[in-house]
């Protein structure tokens, strides 16, 4: 069994109005997982939980072979974290920040730091209030990559960057991963960055995790049938199958758990099946949360 | 706790407020050098300016340093480094109170070398220490309270409601009665009511930081 990087397990935190619930996660080291949830997720406050941020009101963490919170400082010495709610000190330059953080990392590469300065064109000497959003995030990584990570863990580091520079984020994380063989712990709402560099993806909604598994299996899993059928008649649908649309003879099902034996099931029936689609991983998500959201009382 | 990390801690407040050391250092300079040149304004002037440079420094660290942490959101890149609460609970209270002793420091050293004279015998009564290590424990109180509340709006109030109570509310609250007059008069000549205010101040300042500290150190995580 392959070494983990974190691992979560029933971690629950309670908010006045939010709670995360009992969340079981792990990633094994060497991989990427993408965090994928809207916007008040529980996100943010499972990776706090996992940092020693937050302290869960039960439930266990262990991050890079350490217990959380009690040994945070071990384990953050071996953490990159950047957040988009993080921001550094305005009226400090990119070299004192590096500075700084170098004084407290004994792993810290120098002559990494100083080729990210050169390759993310940022200038030692420019005050952070001098900076462009992009180039902010491209400094906070650069202290995150230079002390040269067990693993990264990212919390909606793309969001607000235009497309150039988010493409350059991501080139750096998987750069990052090929170099020194972190892992990365990456939450997004942008599922199309999570689908171009993740191993892993994991679904959060309301504070519960929906589903973990590796992309492909999700990718493969999932399929968009087109079906025609004659008025009125009544499928019997195959497990994991439903309607997602459905007018006169025409209608789209979802397979979640797509196999061999469902077009012939359908097709037993008296259905056309005219197309069956794979879905992406933005589709996927938003059906996952839709059904999510009609299983629970409002 | 690790000491060292505490120190680069320490070290970091200092840079950021580089500017504010300098500029409170100065203020205090410039308010002796009024004090000292000839002509009854310019002295007035010195003798309002050195206490108003240590009131903005009792007003703007705490917010700055401890409130604005949280509020410009650098507390969050700040925790996500391998430093502990009670690191960073030390660091914010040794690191602000040196910054705010460095112009009490340079006010206390111009009222030990002011020459005789008018100035001198104004600035010798039992009055200025005690109002001197008051300034001391206003500033402690008002970082621990910050510290404590991380609250704004209750610390800007904490320090009106003191600005208040020092003015002319103190002398309103203060009982005029034989017992009261003959502690003030002790404290003006240096008496025995001098050294135990003076005693009471530094121990209030203890209690405060200890307390701040044991408080916030406690907690196990920062958000």
């Amino acid at each position: 069994m392959k070494p983990l990087a974190f691992r979560l397990q029933k971690v629950r935190k309670v908010f006045e109005h939010f709670t995360l619930q009992d969340v079981d996660l792990e990633l094994p080291r060497g991989s990427i997982m993408g965090f994928v949830g809207p916007n008040g997720a529980g996100k943010s406050t499972t990776m706090h939980i996992l940092l020693g941020l937050l302290r869960a009101d039960s439930g266990q963490v262990e991050l890079v072979g350490h217990d959380i919170p009690r040994e945070q400082v071990a384990a953050k010495r071996q953490i990159g974290f950047v957040s988009e709610d993080m921001r550094l000190y305005g009226s400090a330059t990119v070299g004192w920040h590096i500075r700084f953080v170098r004084s407290l990392y004994p792993s810290w590469d120098d002559a990494y730091a100083a080729e990210l300065v050169r390759r993310f064109e940022l200038l030692p000497e420019q005050k952070v209030k001098q900076l462009s959003r992009g180039q902010r995030v491209k400094a906070a990584l650069l202290l995150a990559l230079a002390r040269r990570p067990a693993l990264l863990v990212l919390d909606e580091p793309t969001t607000g960057l235009d497309p150039v520079v988010r493409q350059e984020v991501l080139k750096e994380m998987l750069a990052a991963l090929d170099l020194q063989g972190s892992s990365i712990f990456f939450s997004s709402h942008n599922t199309q960055d999570v689908e171009q560099i993740s191993d892993l993806i994991t679904f959060i909604h309301r504070g519960e995790i929906l589903e973990s598994d590796d992309k492909e299996s999700f990718l493969d899993r999932w399929r968009r049938l087109s079906v025609e059928l004659e008025p009125g008649t009544e499928l019997d649908l195959p497990e994991a199958c439903s309607w997602t649309e459905r007018s006169g003879r025409h209608g789209v099902l979802l397979a979640e758990r797509f196999s061999d034996g469902v077009v012939p099931a359908l097709t037993c029936q008296g259905a056309v099946v005219h197309e069956v689609q794979r879905m992406t991983l933005e589709e996927i998500f938003l059906t996952r949360v839709s059904g999510s959201s009609e299983r629970r009382p409002s | 706790m690790n000491l060292e990390t505490v120190s680069k801690l320490v070290a970091k407040d200092w840079h950021l407020h580089r500017r504010v050391i300098l500029l409170t250092v100065a203020g205090v300079t410039l308010a002796f050098a009024l004090v000292f040149a000839p002509g009854g304004g310019a002295r007035s002037i010195g003798f309002t300016l050195a206490p108003a440079m240590l009131i903005s420094v009792i007003f703007y660290l705490p917010l700055s340093s401890v409130l604005g942490e949280r509020d410009g959101k650098t507390i969050t890149f700040l925790m996500g480094l391998p430093i502990t609460p009670s690191e960073y609970v030390a660091s914010k209270i040794f690191g602000n109170l040196l910054i705010f002793l460095l112009p009490w420091l340079a006010v206390v050293t111009a009222i030990v070398l002011l020459p005789e004279g008018r100035a001198h015998a104004v600035l010798a009564t039992g009055f200025v220490p005690v109002v001197l290590v008051g300034f001391v424990l206003a500033f402690s109180f008002v970082l621990g309270f910050a510290l404590i509340t991380e609250s704004g709006g209750w610390t800007v109030a904490l320090i009106v409601g003191l600005l208040l109570l020092t003015s002319n509310v103190a002398g309103e609250l203060v009982p005029d009665t034989p017992a009261v007059r003959q502690a003030i008069r002790s404290i003006a000549e240096r008496g025995s009511a001098f050294y135990a205010t003076l005693a009471v101040e530094v121990l209030l300042i203890a209690l405060i930081l200890a307390s701040t500290f044991a408080a916030q150190a406690r907690k196990k995580h920062f958000l």
